[in-house]
Order: structure tokens, then sequence, then C-alpha cells
């Protein structure tokens, strides 16, 4: 409640001049589901505030076999678009209504754990970023984004403005496992994105939520299914690595031991959703 | 900065600060429909629609919504009963929000009827599904969602221009034939006193068509009137403690302890002080050291009087410091900051286990404390009784089976927080204005601790947005005065969704233990019970609370030899206190999931056993014997029983012979990781506390024939103003509407003690029944001499009340309107009015078969709760939907203990799960099929035959899912709730062994 002011621009490029002006002391609401509760609670006290609502960035557009997503889209949007379904699964699975009207793809970004049940999704799709700043743009795989628990490559001067998501060759599958069934805190939550040819893997893509810093790829999982035959033996082992190389932690949802375990059930469940 | 918007149709601008909630914004301009849950956007009763669209509007900018529209629940329906201006429709959700009884508290009404509008809007004929999932971000703690959801139904076919039955007559479900057909001759003749003769009637329907019962007669009493203040609710009115505002009004804050438990060694306020804005900052130093119990309990208050207003030392994590009062919110929260304490941390005990060990820090080891048992044993109280000799009794039984259980902490989260406003008035009295349960028993507590003469204080208890126990504590009434003592000010205080986990009360969580002597008839011989009742900081409702388990689970199943011990200890974490069921539900838990194990042991069918050794008509109520609340005890017969008849609807609602011990159906087909289990609980409660429990109510005639009726009972959303207003408007012949009732206010309405103790209905009902049928006497004094002057002379004893009329026998009649004038203004003048009041010498208690399936998830050990069923008899339900809303409500938070509900520490005393993300309690899409079915007995010591519905609910669900459990995977889970981690863990070690 100590904000001083909010700004509202009218584009992406007011938005990182804005940014750049005023640098730390400028917080970044989009949704604002994930920045409004702790400032309510007090835990962050911005000086200023940047919405991005109008700054241009809510759109799904399809072009050249990639789906293209501004950073200020909504979950409901998402759910509504019919594209990719496995990304109108996993924004459905997040919050209730309401939530999703509010919440957005780019928010979802910097969700902590056991939050990001989009951006494994994304992950799994081999997603890019567009990062912008008054200084220029750059693009940089999902996969590189995330550098630690709560940090990102992002710089202070750069908004993310857009995801590309190319349109998946292969199978997927989407699981979130909760204490409930929907709009509920993950305890794993697994994105599968596997290239087939008959039964053999060609390529594959396996992200796990909540069992680490950020959203993971089990790569060990990956390289396992990679150049297999997809049969029971291969998922139980490619889910038994994914057990064994994720990173849980232990919170009110679940403990650390449980959801190592879960990951093994969950892995081995989405994989055998896309052999069927 | 100033914001343009379109709000509800017209273009406003509105000043707000940048960093102000839109929810703030939309109260400080007086929208007071749109409601505080929490600060998270996890509850939904902030809804708004947004361009259409609902959004949570607490966690959203006042500044985002620039140039948008914004619809609030005031911009849905039309204004009602504006005088010459006439009535504008409502909105057709409003309508059956109103008609289904979709409405208990009505705290969440905005929220889900904006959502629900949303719904509407996009998707004219929705699936039950896609209503539930819509709803789901809108928590309801009162209704268990049923209700709603069909209003939402309803509503849709309303709108589409379909005609919808009249609740009264829909889907009425008859008496199965044979077994529970009641005599003819028997039509409402309440069987004699002494030895009821067992008969009961029935009516089975699920809700919101409950059947209303013909043959009764009766006009109001027994249907399903809309409550009295549902009109109001549905269109978000201002009725709740916080929907006002005053010149000058500060906002209150508390400091809370870092630390489960400290001393204070330093304190220093200057600079919160100093801060601009700040008007008061009160540290234990402040103000005057008295000791007392924020336990709202009659006099003298069997609680110990432990608790300070402000104390050098915490003793718990969430315990208060220091309060403040400043001009805004975000001074106050700065000032708090600027506090400067040094604390002197203490060892702690964070396990009602280690309480009594010899090397256990002392928590109460202040010396002006009173009523503790043995402070030194941080031992809060004691109880001891025993019937009969059990010790002999386990030697002559065949089987002695031993176990147990521990029921967990949890929290009833009413969605609206404690809130209190405090003011001098202009006779320089003190005005509480609060969320309570208990205004009469707060004024006579708060007069010592403020320092004030209970005439110089007036509590005031408008709509209440839920409480279910945690309200019948005096929680934080007394800060705030103190505050508006120091300040001269007008104060607001609300907690936050945070402070409501932290620093309000829970559920006693309690180890009970249970050592039961069978024969090989399946004859229980003797029982005997200990209780380790972890009650916190406090030893508030401690002792009753623990008393309570033993009177009502030491009693159903009544064994001539009977032994309880109960220990309530201290513990380093936020207080227990009175939570719907009072110790009951802890004591089922326990109670039956050792019946399941006994009955499964010895291999016994669970219904015959159940009921061979349950309490019967005729019986003497074993536990009034010895115990009640610690006063006198005087021996109860149970009179009304309908326990046997409970156990057959309920079986044949759920399909128990079906499924139980049937393979086939515990499998589920195409899915061999999941299994399917039937479970089972009879459970009692209790209906008031005898000897005890007073309630009155009054009632004054008005010009027109109307009513004041003005009771000291207090709806906290239960329904219990119509439910008294149904049963005064039957002896008074006029229609419910014709009342206008209050409840309540110490100023002007007579006493009562509040609602707790599932007393309302049969206490201050039959008060209302007393006042009311000295109204009528009057009122026929009056007919009598109006008729006799125009024609033949009637005796008032001729005279029936009925269609706002009062009748001769031969056809004549005056209109209660005549009556009212006459006595008014006509001849003989005086005020047509009467004062009940009643204390009941009886607790006739309710009783139920709580069933449940579930489905079980063996790889991951999720559970899914597919249906609850309770077969309630109660006596005679005064409205089925709103009795039917008590049960649906109540087997839902049941069922919230049962497998998802628990407050979870860190090893530092800290509460890790104070939201409602991570403490789940259940939402419109993950609630179970839910099934209410109405035994009718005539209790002939309740107001028309009635005993109580509100607290038996919570008994059941919790033990029933588990032995649902055991009976779909075989693992036995002794700790609720069953968290699907606990059960998967028990699967493991099941397949090892
Ligand atoms: C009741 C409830 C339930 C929820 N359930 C879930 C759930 O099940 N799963 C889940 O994953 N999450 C959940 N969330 C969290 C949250 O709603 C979602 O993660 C959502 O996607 C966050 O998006 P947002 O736009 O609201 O974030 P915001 O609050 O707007 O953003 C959070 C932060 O991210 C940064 N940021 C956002 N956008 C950008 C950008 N374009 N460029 C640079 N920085 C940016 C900013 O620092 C900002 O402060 C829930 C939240 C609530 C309140
Ligand atoms: S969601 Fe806004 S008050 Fe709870
Ligand atoms: S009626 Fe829903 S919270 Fe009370």
């Amino acid at each position: 409640m100590t904000t001083r002011e909010y700004f509202l621009p009218r584009s992406l490029d007011e938005a990182v001049g804005l940014l750049a002006e005023h640098g730390p002391s400028l917080l970044v609401m989009s949704g604002g589901t994930l920045a409004m509760p702790l400032i309510n609670e007090g835990v962050s006290m911005p000086e200023m505030v940047m919405g991005l609502r109008r700054a241009g960035l809510s759109y799904l557009e399809r072009v050249n076999g990639s789906l293209i997503v501004g950073a200020a889209t909504t979950l409901s949007q998402v759910v509504g678009f019919e594209a990719i379904p496995v990304l109108q699964e996993a924004a459905y699975n997040i919050g209730g209504w309401a939530i999703r009207n509010m919440g957005t793809v780019g928010g979802n970004l910097f969700a902590p754990p056991p939050g990001g049940d989009f951006a494994v999704a994304l992950l799994a799709l081999d997603a890019q970023l567009k990062l912008v700043s008054a200084r220029g743009e750059r693009t940089l795989p999902l996969a590189e984004f995330y550098t630690g628990f709560m940090t990102t490559a992002l710089e202070p001067d750069e908004l993310v403005a857009e995801i590309r998501v190319p349109v998946p060759a292969g199978r997927t599958a989407y699981l979130k496992y909760g204490r409930r069934h929907t709009n509920t805190p993950a305890v794993v939550t697994v994105a599968a994105h596997l290239v087939l040819n008959g039964k053999k893997v060609e390529d594959a893509r396996l992200a796990l939520n909540a069992v680490g810093p950020h959203p993971i790829r089990a790569t060990q999982a990956e390289a396992l299914l990679t150049g297999s035959t997809l049969d029971e033996e291969t998922i139980a082992a490619a889910a038994a690595a994914a057990a064994e190389e994720c990173e849980p932690f232990t919170d009110p949802i679940a403990s650390a031991w449980y959801r190592r375990r879960m990951v093994n059930v969950f892995v081995r469940r989405a994989l055998s959703q896309i052999a069927q | 900065m100033k914001i343009n918007f379109q709000l509800n149709g017209e273009d406003v601008t509105f000043d707000v600060a940048p960093g102000q909630t839109l929810l703030s914004a939309l109260r400080a301009h007086g929208l007071f429909g749109v409601k505080h849950g929490c600060d998270t956007g996890e509850c939904g009763a902030c809804a708004v629609l947004i361009d259409g669209t609902p959004m949570n509007s607490c966690v959203m900018l006042a500044a985002q919504v620039a140039g948008r529209s914004v619809t609030t629940i005031e911009g849905v329906g039309g204004e009602q009963m504006r005088g010459w201006r006439g009535s504008e429709p409502l909105h057709a959700l409003q309508t059956a929000f109103v008609e289904t009884g979709a409405i208990q508290c009505g705290y969440c009404t905005p929220g889900m009827i904006i959502t629900a509008k949303a719904l509407l809007d996009r998707e004219p004929n929705p699936s039950e599904e896609q209503v539930r999932e819509a709803l789901s971000g809108v928590l309801c703690r009162c209704t268990g969602y049923l209700k709603p959801v069909q209003a939402v139904l309803r509503a849709a076919a309303i709108l589409r221009g379909e005609e919808v039955p009249p609740i009264s007559q829909e889907g009425a479900i008859p008496a199965p034939p044979g077994l529970f057909e009641r005599p003819e001759r028997e039509a409402f003749e309440p069987p004699v006193m002494g030895r009821g003769d067992g008969q009961t009637l029935v009516k089975t329907t699920p809700m919101p068509t409950m059947i209303v019962t013909e043959e009764k007669q009766l006009r109001h009493v027994g249907k399903p009137e809309p409550k009295v203040d549902a009109l109001k609710l549905v269109q978000g009115k201002p009725a709740f403690t916080d929907d006002m505002e005053m010149r000058g009004m500060l906002v209150g804050k508390i400091l809370h302890s870092p630390y489960a438990h400290a001393r204070i060694k330093h304190i220093d306020v200057s600079k919160a002080r100093a801060l601009p804005g700040v008007h008061a900052v009160l540290t234990y130093k402040d103000i005057p050291r008295v000791a007392f119990t924020t336990a709202g309990q009659s006099d003298p208050e069997p609680s110990p009087h432990d608790n300070f207003s402000l104390d050098n030392k915490v003793r718990f994590v969430g315990d208060r410091v220091a309060a403040v009062a400043a001009e805004t919110e975000e001074i106050a929260l700065k000032a708090l900051d600027l506090i400067e304490v040094e604390y002197e941390v203490l060892p702690a005990v964070l396990d009602p286990r280690e309480s009594m060990k010899p090397d256990a820090p002392v928590i109460h080891d202040e010396e002006d404390s009173d009523g503790i048992a043995d402070r030194e044993r941080n031992l809060a109280a004691v109880i001891e009784w025993q019937l009969g000799d059990v010790e002999k009794a386990f030697e002559q039984a065949d089987h002695i089976i031993e176990g147990t259980y521990y029921s967990p902490k949890v929290q009833a989260t009413p969605i609206e927080p404690h809130v209190v406003v405090t003011w001098w008035d202009e006779d320089d009295r003190l005005v509480i204005r609060t969320s309570t349960q208990v205004p009469f028993h707060a004024r006579r507590i708060l007069a010592p601790v403020l320092g004030l003469p209970e005439k110089r204080i007036r509590v005031i208890k408008p709509r209440i947005g839920g409480g279910f126990g945690v309200k019948q504590e005096v929680l934080i009434e007394d800060i705030c005065a103190h505050l508006t003592i120091a300040t001269g000010r007008p104060v607001r205080m609300e907690y936050s969704r945070e402070e409501e986990f932290t620093a309000a009360r829970t559920r006693h969580p309690m180890y009970i233990t249970i050592r039961t002597g069978v024969m090989n008839d399946g004859t229980i011989v003797a029982n005997e019970m200990y209780i380790l009742s972890d009650t916190g900081a406090s030893g508030t409702h401690g002792m009753t609370v623990a008393g309570n388990t033993g009177h009502k689970a030491m009693s159903l199943y009544n064994a001539p030899n009977l032994k309880f011990h109960a220990d309530v200890v201290y513990t380093n974490r936020v207080p227990a206190g009175a939570y719907r069921g009072y110790g009951v539900p802890q004591g089922f838990w326990a109670l039956e999931v050792h019946t399941d194990r006994i009955v499964r042991e010895l291999g016994f069918d669970p219904l015959e056993f159940r009921l061979k050794n349950a309490i019967k008509v005729g019986d003497e109520h074993p536990v009034s014997k010895v115990w009640n609340e610690g006063r006198d005890a005087v021996p109860e017969i149970i009179e009304t029983c309908g326990l046997p008849e409970c156990a057959d609807q309920g079986a044949a609602a759920i399909r128990w012979y079906e499924r139980y011990n049937n393979p086939e159906w515990h499998q589920v087909p195409g899915k061999p990781h999941l299994r399917r289990g039937i479970g089972v609980a009879f459970v009692m409660q209790g209906t008031a506390i005898p000897n005890l429990d007073m309630g009155a109510a009054s009632i004054k005639m008005n010009d027109d024939g109307s009513f004041n009726l003005l009771v000291g009972a207090t709806d906290l959303g239960t329904g219990s103003d119509t439910v008294l207003t149904q049963m005064a408007a039957e002896i008074l012949g006029c229609p419910p509407e014709d009342f206008i009732t209050y409840s309540s206010d110490t100023d002007f309405t007579p006493f009562d003690k509040g609602a707790y103790a599932s007393s309302t209905t049969y206490i201050s009902g039959r008060a209302t029944v007393i006042a009311a049928e000295k109204v009528a006497e009057q009122i026929k004094e009056v007919a009598a001499r109006m008729l006799s002057a125009e024609g033949e002379a009637v005796e008032p004893e001729q005279i029936t009340l009925h269609d706002r009329a009062a009748w001769a026998p031969d056809g004549r009649s005056v209109t209660l309107r005549e009556v009212a004038l006459n006595s008014l203004h006509h001849e003989h003048q005086r005020q047509i009015m009467a004062v009940g009041s009643y204390v009941s010498p009886l607790s006739p208690p309710p009783f139920a078969a709580q069933y449940a399936t579930v489905t079980v998830d063996t790889e991951t050990g999720q559970i899914t709760v597919d249906e609850l069923v309770m077969a309630v008899e109660a006596g005679v339900i005064i409205n089925p939907v709103t009795a039917s809303g008590q049960i649906e409500g109540g087997m839902v938070q049941a069922a919230g203990y049962g497998v998802c509900e628990e407050l979870a520490y860190d090893e530092n005393g800290r509460i890790v799960n104070p939201r409602f993300g991570p403490y789940w309690i259940f939402r419109a899409d993950d609630v179970p099929d839910l099934t209410t079915i109405f035994i009718e007995t005539y209790e002939e010591s309740g107001p028309f035959g009635a005993k109580a519905v509100a607290e038996i609910p919570l008994d059941g669900a919790g033990p029933a899912i588990a032995n649902a459990v055991y009976d779909a995977v075989g693992v036995r889970i002794t700790d609720a709730p069953l968290y699907p981690e606990k059960v998967w863990r028990a699967l493991q070690a099941m397949k090892q062994s």
C-alpha cells in the first residue's frame, strides 16, 4: 500500500522505457494474481507499479507452425484458443475461473513452485521467449530462462514480450496431481512431448513441476526414452529415472519423499497415456 | 489519482490511491456487497465482473479498472420495496437463491451470484458440472454448495423461459412402504412423555425438494419458508458488521508474536506513536491487567481465566504483543513495523504429549490467572467419572479391544473473518458492533476487562458471515474497545485470513484412547476412554469441550460400565476453542473408527452390532447422571430415538446391502489402481445444555397487525431468525412476512445465551412459542370483546387465529389489524406484547447414521469422497430447507477434517499453511454427492416437537470416510485427516508386511 504511482503504458516501447527509467523500484504487474497477494500481505511493498494490460501484449496467433502468445495473454484466453490442446489443458488446470481471467501466461513463468503449471507445459514444448528492453530484443529458449529458485535470466530492464511455441510434432500428455482434482497447488505436474515412429521414440521432452526450484526437464529420463521402444519396461525405467533426478521439496502440500514417489507414478501415467 | 470507469451501468469517477485494491475502493464508495474473505485471491468473496468477466477485486488495483466496466452485486437486480416508486424485479439468480435456501449466512452470496451471472450470460443451458466449475473459485463454508448449485440451475431454467416447480412440491419422495409407516391414529399426537413408543415417520428427500408434512395441519412450521433475511443478503445490502462508515473511524491492528513462547523484556513504541496518523499504541503497560476467559459461556464461566488483553508474556506464534489505532490501514501497519520489541525466548511445548512432563516449561506461570487445574503441569482441566465397575467388566469380557485415535487441529474458517467496530455513543456508552455468537456473554465478560459496568456497554450483533463456534469467543472486541477508550474515536478491527488461522481459535486436537470389552454375542459390557486434549495457549472451552466428548461418545453404546478421564493440557499453539460439534466430532472420530475395528476383528455385522448396543427410547442417558458441564448432573431419559430407522433409511439410500461385502462393486472397471469402499458411523449430539441455557424472546403487536419479534438468539447464518419467526407465525396466525424479526442487540432484545450447543431452535424456539402464546391470549381477549360486542358472545378460549384474523367458532372474524387498532387506539387501550423465556431441564439428543463411499487410488493414496448420506432423527423439522442446509454444510465440514484439513506447524510453532490454498476446504467442484434424510419423531419437550440439527452433521463423516477407506483398501488410519501421503505410506507398509 506504499505505492506512489501506477503506470499503464500504451505500448511495449513505452513499457520498456518506463522500466529503463525507474529500474527495480517499478514492479511489473501482468495479471497481478501473484504480485497482489504479496502486496496485500505486506511481503512486497513496491514504490511504483506498471500494468501491462494496455501494452499490446495480449494476443494469440498461429504463425508458420508456431503459436505466438503475447506475455499478457490471460490463461482464460488460452483455454478458449484451440491450437495446442495440451496448452489449453495446462491453462485450465490453474486456479478457478476468476484467477484464469486475471492470471497471464507471462506471469506464470515467474510463479514460484509449486506454481508454474503453465510454464511446465511450455518447457515440454520447447517454447522460446522473446525478451525486450529499451536496448533491443533477444530470444531465449525457456529451458535457459530459469537460473535458480526465483531467479531467471531476465535482465532488470527487460520484459518478457512474447512466447513462441512450436506446434508439437508428436504426442503430448499433461497431468497435474494435487490433493484435490483441480484448482490446487501441485504435488507434481508432468508435461510430456514424444515424437514417435511407430513404437520407437525419436525425440522426448519430459518436463516436471513442483519437484525442483522451477519447472525442470527430466533430461536423464528423456535420454533413456530417446531411441527406445515405448513399452512398459521403457516407461517404468524412464519414470524411475525422472523420480531419481528431480529435486523435490517439502511444503504443506506434500513432503519431498512423497513428491519423488509421485513423480514416478505420474511420469509413468503420462507416458502410458502417450503410448496408448 | 482519479479513475473513470463504468460502475453498474453508470459512469463514475473514483479518487483512489495508486496502491489501493479495487475491493477497498469499492467498499470505500459504499459498495458493501463486495465482501472481504482473504487477501490472496483464494476465496472469491470479492468477485466482481470486469467487462462482464469475473475477477477477484482483492488482487486487483483499482487503477487497473480505468476505462472498463465494473458490475457488483448492487448492479445485478432491481431495487426492492421503494415505496411509491415500487419494486423492480430481482435477477432470476437472486430469486432462485432465496427460494432454494442457497443462502445461509449470505456472505459468499454476492460472489456466487456475480460469478453465476457471468456463466449464464455466456451459457444459458449449463450442465451441473459447468456450474460447479464456474463456482469453484467462490468458497462457501455454510451450504456444502448443493443449494447454490441448484439455485443456479433453477435460475438458468427461469431465464430460458421454462416453468420451474415450486420448491415445496419438487420431487417429494414418499415414505417407503412397510417399515416406517406411521399409524394413522397417531397423526402428530406426541408419544406419551416418559416412555415414547419409538414410533417414527419418514420424510426422505434430497434437497431442495424436501416435502412438507401435510398431516401436521400446520401452516408455517414444517414448511420450506424462505429465510427472513434472504432478500437483503441476496442484494448485497449493508447488513454485516463491517458494512458501515463513521466519521473519524480509525483502523485497529495487532502486532503478533513471532515466537511460540517468550517474555517481552523490553518494548519501545515511541517511534510508532510518533508516526503521523497514529492515534494510539497500546502495550501491556498501558491498560489494566484483568484475567478473563474469551469463552462465551454462562456465568460463572467454567473456563479458566487465563487470558489478558495484553500481557508481558507471549504464549504462541500469533499471540498479542501490542495494538495500534491509526487513520489508515497502511499507517497502522507501518506503526506495527516501528514497534521495537526485545524478547526473552523461552522453551516451548508444541506437542500435547510433552505438556505434563516434569521438565516442560510452565506456560501459565503468572499468578493472577484463575481456575487452572494444575499450572505446574500445564494442566488446564481434568475430568474424571465412572459408572459401574469397568475393571471387573474387562475381566469378564470375552474380548478387549483397545486403540488410540487422533483428531487434528482444524479451523472453522467462516468466510467472514472476525470483525468489530467500537465507538462511544452520545451518552458516553461504549457501543460494540461485532460479529459474535454471544452478544450478551460478550457484554458481561468485557465489563470488568474494560472497567465499565454492563449498563455502559451495548453490544450489537448485525448479520454474521458464519461462525461455527469460533465466534463464541470474545476474541478481538476487548482490544478494539481498548483502542476506542484510548483514542475516544470509533475503531474498526478486522482479522485478515492469515490472522484467522494463526490468532483465532481452532478445534481441540485430541488423542483419544478407547478400551472396549465385548462379549461373544456382540454385547459391549465396558467402555473406557482417555482423552488428551490440546487446548493450546489458553484453556478457553477446554474443560467443557472434553466433557462433551465423553458425554456424547460414551453414551451412544450404552454399556453398563463406563470410565472416563480427560486431561486438558496447554501447549504453545494457537488456542483451541469452540467449534461446531464441541468435542463430539473428536469423540466419534475415535469411537466409530474403533467400532469398525471391533466389528472387523470380531466378525460382526457393522449395522447390527451398532444397533444392538446403541441407546434406545426409554433408556437412561448414562452420562447425564455424572456430567453436566461441570455443574450438577441431572439424569435424563431418552424419549425419542430414531436410530434404527436412520440406519435403514441411510442404508437404502446408499445401497449398503448391494455394496458392502460385494467384491465386484469395490472394483472400478478398467482402472485396476482404483478401489471403492463404503463405510458407516452412528452418532448422537445434544440439544442445549440442560438447566443452564436460557433464551428469551419478546413480541410486540403493531397498528397494522404486524409484529416485532425481538430475540436475543444470534442467527449466524443458520436460519434461526426464520425458524423462530415460523413458530411465532404459526401461533399468531399470520405469515412470516408480517414479522419484523430482529436479533440481537443487548439494548433492545431480551437475553439469550447465544448461538451454541445446538440450542436455538429448541431453547429460543420454546421461548418464542411462550411469548407468542401470551400474545395470542391477549389478542383473543380483545377479539372476543370485539366479536361479542357485535353479536353472540364469544369466549377468548373459543377463538382461533389464522389468515391474519381472529375467528369465532361461528365463522365471524376480526382482522389482526382491527384487533391492533382497537387495542392501541379505541378501547381498553394497552400494548399487546409479551416476553417469553425458557430453560430446559432436558437435552434430548438427535441421532444420525452417516454413510460414505470413497474411491481410493492405490498408486497415490488419494481419496475421493464420492457420496455422503446422512439420515438424521431430530424430532420435527421446522424448516426442511434450512435444516437440510445445516446437514449438507455440516457434512462437508466434517469431510474436511476427515480427508484434507489440518493446520500444519513447523518446528518453531509457526503455522505454515495459513491460507485457503494450502489449507483446503471443500469447493463446489470437489464436494461429494450429498443426501440428507430426515426421520421425524415428536420430541415432547421441544417446540412443535423439534430437537436440534446444527451440530450433529459434524460428527459422522470423518469416521465413515475412514471406515470406507478401510473397506476399500484394508488400511486403518487412526489419525485424521487421511491425506493421500498418509494413506499411501500405510498402503506401502501393508504391502511390505
Ligand atoms: C487462488 C489462486 C490459485 C492459483 N493456482 C495456481 C496454480 O494452480 N498453478 C499455478 O501455476 N499458479 C497458480 N496461481 C498463481 C498465478 O495465478 C498464476 O501463476 C498466474 O499465471 C500468474 O500470472 P499473473 O499475470 O497474474 O502474474 P503477476 O502477478 O502479474 O506477475 C508476477 C510477477 O511476474 C513478473 N512478470 C509478470 N509478467 C511479466 C513480463 N511480461 N515480463 C517480465 N516480468 C513479468 C513480475 O515480476 C510480476 O510481479 C494461483 C493464484 C491464485 C491467487
Ligand atoms: S478472493 Fe478476494 S477476498 Fe478472498
Ligand atoms: S452461505 Fe456461503 S459462506 Fe455462508
